[in-house]
This record gives C-alpha cells, sequence and structure tokens, in this order.
C-alpha cells in the first residue's frame, strides 16, 4: 500500500523532466515578494513563505525553516528543543520579529524554533543577513519574521484545517476573520500534540524515542479600526502555551520536560496624511518556562519576564523615490526566575532609516544608537545600495555592524551573573547578484562576518562559571537560489532550490564551529495539474528535498567526530475535489534515511501524514 | 561513516592486543587474570553514549576502544561517566546522564549487567564486601533528598539511604562508608555509614566553610582535602580508627582552588589551577613552589583528573568538553614522560591492579 503510493508520486515528479516552455506569471511566493512589511530589505535578500507553503509542513517553524531556507537547526529529536545556526552563527543570532518585534528570549536570547506554530501566522519570511538597526539585538545571521494581515475589505472567511500523522501526530487550527472597510477581525486557533514515539535505528539496534511527547495550544488574533482615512488602530495578540517532555537518549536517563508559557499584545496607532506617516505601537509581552528534572516530581526551575514596549516611528516621504524614517524606542523588561536576581531593564534607542533610488541606482542607510545603564552599545549602522546593471541582472552590497546584547541570564544569574559584560559584535558585509527573468530568478550572494566579543560562560579562578566576552568567529560563505516556473499544456510546475557554503571558525582555533555544516541544499518542485474540462479538479503534487552535509560535533574537528551528511525527501499530493477543499497526503522521508541533526539524537524514519483544509 | 571506520579500527585494536599480550606474558611471574589486567584506565565523561574510557596497560600501549574491542557486539554506553571502582572481578563504571551503573568484568571487561533501579543524577561508588555503594545527587533543586544506592553484588537488586545533606565523593575503609557532604563549595561535613545495617551511624563536622571536595585513603586516616571558598583551604586528617579529627593543615593562602589530593609513598600532592604541590605527610611544610606546572588552555577542564602513583604523576585534562581531551604522565621532578590522546573529558585515572 504505501510502496504503491510512492511509486505513483514517483511517477507523477518524473513528468517534471518534460516540463518546458508556456511561461506562467511568477507567483508572488517568490524573492523579494513582500517590500511593505519590510521596506528596507532591498538590499539583502528576503524570501516569504505563504500560508499555502506552510500547510505543505508540520505546523512546526524549524520544519517549515529547513525544508525552505538554508538555515541549519540543530533538533534534539522531532519537536524537541531546535536552535539555529544562520550564516554560521549561533542561536543567539538569530532574531525571530513577530509583527515587527522583537520576541527571542529575554533569560536566554534565543528562540527555539519548535515553540512556534506556524498555522498562526498569515506569512513568514526569512531575512538573511544583519538587521540590527531596525530589529535590535540578535539580527547578526538573519531574521525571521512571523506576520499577520489587517486589511480593510469586505470579506467574511473561514477556514478548517485538520492533519493526523504517524506517532499521533495531531494538528487542528481554525481560522476565521471579517472585514469590511473600516474593520477587521481575525482570529486563528492552533492545537498541535504528537505521542512522537517514532523508532529508529541506533548503531545496528532498534530503539523508540522515549519520552519525546509534545503537546500545545496557540491563539493569535487580530482587531483593526480604521476611524478615517487618517487614523487607524490595529491590536495584535498571541497566546502559547506548550509542554514537551525531553527524549532520552538511553532509557535509564531520567526523563525531564519543559513547559513555556508566552504572550505577546501588540496595539498600534497608524495616522497617515499625504507624505507623512507616524506609528505609535505599544507592545506588552510576557514569557515564562518552567523546567521539570525529573517529570515524576513536582518539583521545578523555572525563569520569567515581562517587557513593556513603546515605539514611535516617522516616516517622511520626500518624494516619490525617497524616504526617511525615524524610529523611536523604549523596552523596559523586568524578568525573574529560580536562579535570577529580580531585575529590571530599561534600553532607549533611536534609529535613523532613508532610502532613495535614483534610476538604476538605489541605496538605504540606518544608523541605530541605543542607551542603557546596563551594557555599553555600539552604535549601530547599515549601508546598502544596489545598481540595476541590465532589465535582469541587479548587484547589491549591503555592510552593517549589528550585536546581540547580554540576556538576563548573563547579566543576572545569582552568585554568576557578570555586570561588565558587552554586547556580541558583529561587522557583516554581502555582495549578491540578482538575475530575474521572465519565469525564472537566480541569486548569488557571498558574505563575510567578523563577531566578536562573543559571550561564553567559563569559569573563573575560584571555579565559579560566569559568562565573559572572549570568542572571535569569522565567518564566510556563499548562497544560491533559484526559482522557476513553467507550463506545459495544463500542468503548471515551479521549482525552487537554495544551497549554502559556510565556513564558520573559532578565530582562535582556526577550527570549524560545531554544528555548522560545510553545505546544505534544499529543492521543491510543486506541480499543478489543471483539467480543461470541469469533469476532473486540481490535483498538486510536491516533492521537498533538503541535503545537509557532515558536521562535526567536536571542536578539534577529529574526523572520527563527524555526523554523516543526508539526504531527505518528502512527498506530497493533494487533491481538490471541491471547490474550497483540499485533501492532503504526505510521506515523509520517503527514502526512510536514519539520520541526526545532534549527535545520539535521532529523527524519524518515513513516516505519513494525511490532511484536509476547508475553506468556507 | 563511523560504522566503517570503526571495523578496521577493531581489527588493529585486536591485532595490537594479540601482539602485546604474547610479550606481555608472566613478566612478574604470576599469569595475569585476563587481557585487561594491569594497566589504568582513564575513564570518559563526554555526553554519550560514548567509548567509556581509554585503556593504557603496563606497556604504555593506549587503547581508545577496549570496551568495543572487548565486547564488538555491545553498543557504547553512559555518557557523563562520574567515577569507575571496583570489586575484586568487578569493575562498575557510573554514567550519570543514563543513570546507571555499567558491570563488567575487571579484567576481560566483558559486559556482565547494567543496574538501573534506584539511581538519580549518581556520582560516587565503593565497594565494601558484597555492596556496592553510590551517591546520588536526586533532584538538583534540593540536597535534602540526596541519597546513597545499595547494589547487592549478588543479584543486583538495590535499595537506598537518604542522607539529606550533599553527597559526593565517597570511600569506604575499617568497614565504615566515609561520604563527603561537599560540592561545589557547599556541605561541611562527612556522613559515616555502616555497610553492614546500611544506616547512618555518625557525623564528623569539619567546621564552618570547610568544603570536602576530595580525600584520600592512607594507613589509618582519611585526609579530606576541603576548600574555603577563595579563603585557605586545609587537608584534614581523621583517624579512620575513631572518627574523629586529629590534624589539620592550613594551605598557603596563596593557593586559592585546591582540587584533587593524592598520597604516594611519604608524599601528600595536591593541586591548585594548573600546578601540583607536594608535602610529606607526617610533617606538613608546604612550600609554594609547585612540584610542577603545565599549560592548558582550558579553564575548567585543566587538571580536570590527577593521580600521583609509584612515582608517576597523572593529569588529565579535559580541554574544552567538545574535543578529545589529553592525559599526561610526569615524573616527581616535573619532567613530562607521556602524553596520552584520550575520548572526550577525561576525568580520573583508575588502576587496575
Amino acid at each position: 500500500m504505501h510502496k504503491a503510493l510512492r511509486i505513483l508520486l514517483f511517477i507523477c515528479f518524473t513528468w517534471t523532466i518534460y516540463g518546458q516552455q508556456q511561461p506562467a506569471e511568477l507567483d508572488t511566493i517568490v524573492l523579494n515578494a513582500d517590500r511593505l512589511l519590510v521596506p528596507f530589505s532591498k538590499t539583502q535578500t528576503t524570501t516569504t513563505l505563504t500560508d499555502s507553503i506552510s500547510k505543505r509542513q508540520s505546523a512546526l517553524l524549524t520544519d517549515l525553516l529547513r525544508f525552505n531556507s538554508t538555515i541549519f537547526f540543530k533538533e534534539n529529536s522531532r519537536g524537541g528543543v531546535s536552535s539555529p545556526s544562520f550564516r554560521g552563527t549561533t542561536a543567539q543570532q538569530t532574531a525571530v520579529i513577530w509583527n515587527g518585534i522583537n520576541i527571542n528570549s529575554q533569560l536566554n536570547g534565543q528562540t527555539d524554533f519548535n515553540t512556534l506554530n506556524t498555522r498562526n501566522f498569515e506569512e513568514i519570511t526569512v531575512r538573511y543577513g544583519g538587521g540590527s538597526v531596525i530589529y535590535g539585538s540578535g539580527a547578526i545571521g538573519g531574521t525571521i519574521h512571523l506576520n499577520d494581515k489587517i486589511e480593510f475589505k469586505n470579506q467574511f472567511s473561514n477556514e478548517l484545517f485538520g492533519n493526523i500523522g504517524s506517532f499521533n501526530t495531531q494538528d487542528f487550527g481554525y481560522k476565521t476573520s471579517y472585514a469590511n472597510s473600516k474593520l477587521y477581525a481575525g482570529i486563528a486557533i492552533s492545537r498541535q500534540s504528537s505521542d512522537n514515539d517514532y523508532t529508529y535505528d541506533f548503531r545496528g539496534q532498534e530503539r523508540t524515542n522515549l519520552n519525546g511527547q509534545f503537546d500545545n495550544f496557540s491563539v493569535n488574533s487580530q482587531l483593526g479600526y480604521k476611524l478615517n482615512n487618517y487614523h487607524t488602530f490595529k491590536y495584535y495578540n498571541y497566546y502559547f502555551d506548550g509542554s514537551r517532555n525531553f527524549s532520552l537518549i538511553n532509557p535509564s536517563e531520567i526523563p525531564s520536560k519543559y513547559e513555556d508559557y508566552n504572550t505577546r499584545n501588540l496595539l498600534e496607532w497608524e495616522f497617515k496624511k499625504k507624505a507623512v506617516t507616524s506609528v505609535l505601537r505599544a507592545a506588552y509581552l510576557t514569557e515564562r518556562y518552567r523546567f521539570y528534572g525529573n517529570v515524576d516530581r513536582d518539583s521545578y526551575s523555572s525563569g520569567n519576564s515581562q517587557s513593556w514596549i513603546g515605539n514611535y516611528q516617522f516616516n517622511l516621504k520626500i518624494n516619490t523615490n525617497t524616504q526617511a524614517r525615524f524610529v523611536a524606542d523604549l523596552n523596559h523588561t523586568s524578568g525573574a526566575g529560580s536562579n535570577l536576581e529580580n531585575r529590571d531593564r530599561t534600553i532607549g534607542s533611536f534609529s535613523f532609516l532613508l532610502n532613495q533610488r535614483l534610476n538604476k541606482w538605489y541605496y538605504e542607510i540606518g544608523s541605530r544608537l541605543e542607551t542603557t545603564k546596563d551594557y555599553d552599545s555600539p552604535l549601530l549602522f547599515n549601508v546598502g545600495i544596489s545598481y540595476r546593471l541590465f532589465d535582469f541582472y541587479t548587484i547589491n552590497i549591503n555592510g552593517s555592524r549589528n550585536y546581540r546584547i547580554p540576556t538576563f541570564n548573563d547579566l543576572y544569574w545569582i552568585g554568576a551573573g557578570n555586570s561588565e559584560l558587552n554586547p556580541e559584535q558583529s561587522y557583516q558585509l554581502e555582495m549578491g547578484h540578482s538575475f530575474d527573468f521572465e519565469n525564472s530568478n537566480f541569486k548569488i550572494t557571498v558574505f563575510y562576518y567578523d563577531i566578536s566579543d562573543m559571550i561564553r560562560w567559563v569559569p573563573n579562578s575560584s571555579a565559579i562559571w560566569r559568562p565573559i566576552n572572549t570568542d572571535q568567529v569569522v565567518s564566510y560563505g556563499l548562497e544560491f537560489q533559484a526559482n522557476y516556473i513553467t507550463r506545459w499544456n495544463n500542468i503548471n510546475f515551479k521549482l525552487n532550490g537554495n544551497y549554502a557554503y559556510t565556513n564558520s571558525t573559532n578565530r582562535l582555533t582556526d577550527k570549524q564551529l560545531i554544528y555548522v555544516p560545510y553545505h546544505k541544499a534544499t529543492n521543491s518542485i510543486h506541480i499543478n495539474f489543471k483539467p480543461s474540462a470541469n469533469k476532473l479538479h486540481e490535483i498538486n503534487t510536491y516533492v521537498q528535498t533538503i541535503y545537509v552535509g557532515e558536521v562535526f560535533f567536536q571542536s578539534d574537528n577529529n574526523p572520527e567526530a563527524v555526523l554523516d551528511s543526508y539526504l531527505i525527501s518528502n512527498l506530497g499530493m493533494e487533491f481538490l475535489p471541491k471547490k474550497n477543499w483540499t485533501i492532503g497526503l504526505r510521506v515523509l522521508n520517503h527514502f526512510n534515511v536514519n539520520y541526526q541533526s545532534v549527535n545520539n539524537r535521532f529523527m524519524p524514519g518515513i513516516n505519513y501524514n494525511f490532511y484536509l483544509n476547508l475553506n468556507f | 561513516m563511523n560504522r566503517i571506520l570503526k571495523f578496521p579500527l577493531y581489527l588493529m585494536a585486536i591485532a595490537i592486543l594479540f601482539t602485546s599480550c604474547s610479550e606481555d606474558d608472566d613478566v612478574n611471574g604470576t599469569a595475569p587474570r585476563g587481557e585487561y589486567d594491569g594497566g589504568y584506565f582513564i575513564l570518559h565523561e563526554g555526553g554519550g553514549p560514548l567509548s567509556p574510557f581509554t585503556y593504557v596497560d603496563d606497556n604504555g600501549t593506549v587503547d581508545t576502544n577496549a570496551f568495543e574491542t572487548a565486547n564488538p557486539t555491545e553498543l557504547p554506553f553512559g555518557g557523563f561517566n562520574q567515577d569507575m571502582f571496583f570489586s575484586d572481578d568487578r569493575a562498575f563504571v557510573i554514567s550519570g546522564q543514563s543513570s546507571s551503573v555499567t558491570v563488567l568484568d575487571r579484567f576481560s571487561l566483558s559486559l556482565i549487567n547494567t543496574v538501573d533501579t534506584d539511581f538519580e543524577n549518581p556520582r560516587y561508588g565503593v565497594v565494601v564486601g558484597n555492596k556496592a555503594f553510590v551517591t546520588n545527587s536526586g533532584d538538583f533543586m534540593s540536597t535534602a533528598d540526596d541519597f546513597v544506592t545499595v547494589i547487592d553484588l549478588n543479584d543486583y537488586s538495590t535499595s537506598t539511604i537518604v542522607v539529606g545533606d550533599v553527597v559526593n565523593r565517597i570511600y569506604a575503609a575499617n568497614n565504615n562508608v566515609y561520604v563527603l557532604n561537599g560540592s561545589f563549595g557547599s556541605g561541611n561535613a562527612i556522613t559515616v555509614i555502616n555497610p553492614d545495617s546500611e544506616s547512618i551511624i555518625g557525623s564528623i563536622d569539619l567546621g564552618a566553610g570547610n568544603s570536602p571536595d576530595t580525600a584520600v585513603l592512607n594507613a589509618n586516616s582519611l585526609y579530606v582535602l576541603a576548600n574555603n571558598g577563595g579563603a585557605t583551604g586545609s587537608v584534614i586528617e581523621i583517624n579512620i580508627g575513631t572518627n574523629a579529627i586529629v590534624n589539620t593543615v592550613s594551605l598557603p593562602a596563596s593557593l586559592t582552588t585546591p582540587k584533587h589530593i593524592s598520597i604516594d609513598g611519604a608524599t601528600t600532592y595536591f593541586t591548585n589551577g594548573t600546578a601540583v604541590y607536594g608535602y610529606t605527610t607526617n610533617n606538613p611544610q608546604i612550600s609554594t613552589t609547585p612540584v610542577l606546572e603545565y599549560n592548558s588552555s582550558s579553564p575548567f577542564g585543566a587538571m580536570y583528573g590527577f593521580t600521583v602513583k609509584d612515582g608517576i604523576i597523572y593529569i588529565a585534562d579535559a580541554g574544552d568538553f567538545v574535543s578529545n581531551g589529553q592525559a599526561f604522565e610526569y615524573d616527581l621532578n616535573g619532567n613530562l614522560m607521556t602524553t596520552i590522546s584520550t575520548g572526550v573529558a577525561p576525568n580520573g585515572f583508575f588502576f587496575n591492579d
């Protein structure tokens, strides 16, 4: 049965070989799709992943990004702790931005990419390269943008999504929105859970992923009210409550679990008149974790933080080709926890941004000045230039200085926090070559990072572990992206490929950082079959492939301490039996590769998914 | 790739073993008790499962895969291997990560059993008669639940003794079990357990600030190295007949991070940072001039393991804990004799004699 299905799907894919000519209009999901939400990113690479792409992955943000970007993820198991390495940088050097607000943890400085449910968001954008001038701390390797949409046009829509799969995995969501010319109201409710008890081959022995279960519940809602042509009010809310057990390697290990509870609120008042746009934003974010070292006990360690953010943006359209933006931001965060001092910190910042298009030239500049009592903040800047040499060829150069500020753990850990810490900082430069043709585009980017003052916890002369600014890392590499769309009779083909070469070395030892693959590639092919007559309805098939090269898991780059490269692939098929109905079937890891992205932490082999999407 | 690489390594290791054994026969006139009679183990504390130790035989031949060689069909085990201890015929490896104790034949290294009941964050162990005693930190959030696991070596059944104070290193002497109530500066006593009744029979107060890190048994005394949170450390001598403190030697005030202690012949050795100091046990005049000092790039992994035996100073350096470590053999004049590449995070030397 499974085998027959795989053969059928394979036959579908062999069609692609014959797919040629007949241009179809470029879909908006390709590069630089969204210039409104990230207006100051035109000299960098951005990739926007729409809702329809998200539905073809699991609800884990890790899965969406590992199959659709060059970011490498260290995953402690499927659904387990997942930390990114973007362009060879650390997990704290990738920032996650929710509707324009940096939501990396105030406590540990990073985002666990398996604690975000993609079903909540309208679209997710990957922005490659530095962005601290706009997005603040951690925007070094790149940024991930989770965006909601509020539009004032008449509509009432409802959507039900249900996905069930192997290992008792369930992923359900309901989304609804109502809007007219004055009002918008939308809500998305999602729940995801899995027993996650897959088996894997552990050096010739079959083992089960024990204590790997997870479940989470999240709600995302938006309200918008357009008072008149000048004033608009918007409110965004996000709620996440998740529990996750930590997989065991050896069955006799003490099982532990982790609970996350996050809320995010954002209120926005926009005033727009002629050349002026003024936006006042107030946000309140909370995070709380509880770590249970033994699931059989009630005792846990915990941490929490609450942030108040006030943000004011003044945008002046100087002429049709030039805009200037001033941003003032005030962030007040208080943190506490089992091992943390109760502390507050206030950070004020002021940024200036300018972009201008001059014929074939375009440039953007930006600078950010920050002030706080807790650390010395460097003056950040960003300069980007692009030049359209030919209609089809654009070259861009971007240079920036970015940072990652010390976290509450770094500063206020009881008995160990170091109030003398400085932010990690990075000078970085990239050059991109973009080729845009009628039904395809390509981009090649080379990048170079010089990151210093990296914060690492090391023991002092009294054997107490404390964080200090120490390591220096140089990372350079190359990225290649390609998109191609074609049509053959009534079949549409869409191809997308990414490849990255990353060399990221510790300056002191000259060794490649652990868990940074030199090579990573992704590839996806989506085929849409639209019968000309109405008798048969649409069929979509797709294949998603990733290749991850070898990684070192020892810092001495010991050739015996290497995780094998792997190539894994998913196949999917969607049937649209009625208008607004989608039935999907996916075979994940259909080559049944036994692989691991963290040493001794194996991922599932072949497994299956069935999903149903209803729009009404 | 690992698996493909390892098979030739097994063959090679077996070949080396075979040749070294044939040369080795009857060096001291008694028949060896097995392939791994004599020599010493360097325990690996890296995240597991991993090859548990490096074995160095009496000729200095190094085998980082001795366990795999002896047990070609078994998987590497453990992780965060904290301690290794012996009975007459068995070797025990404590894995903190797996919350288990792996039992091996002491001289053939063949796997006998894995005990995984009644452990939670196990630390150190010792054998008295037909029982093994293993300390456990229990829940890291509390010291009140710290306990000792008792393993019956006849059937590997287990039971526990709640200590209710920090537990860490453990020693056996004079039919008593001594549990040091000290870990990273907290706790300042020693709990005494009767191994027959498996009950706590007393506590030795070391005085405020004296937190026992480690100890060494010699003749009728247990010499306890206590640090004092950066203040003057000391070596406290406890008579194992009376369980009373009989002498306290204060270490020089400039040596703020004493870590290991070892006695070889008439000399007591202790470490501070990357330096080794020595003094005559019965006449403690301590010079601040070290016996030796070595260079380490590692802030925490330096001097991660240490012992002195038969005129050789053994030092293990764990580096950054995510790369292969190193072990060194020095003579008593501080001359480096041998450097050994080990697995990840070598933390101690365990002699199989």
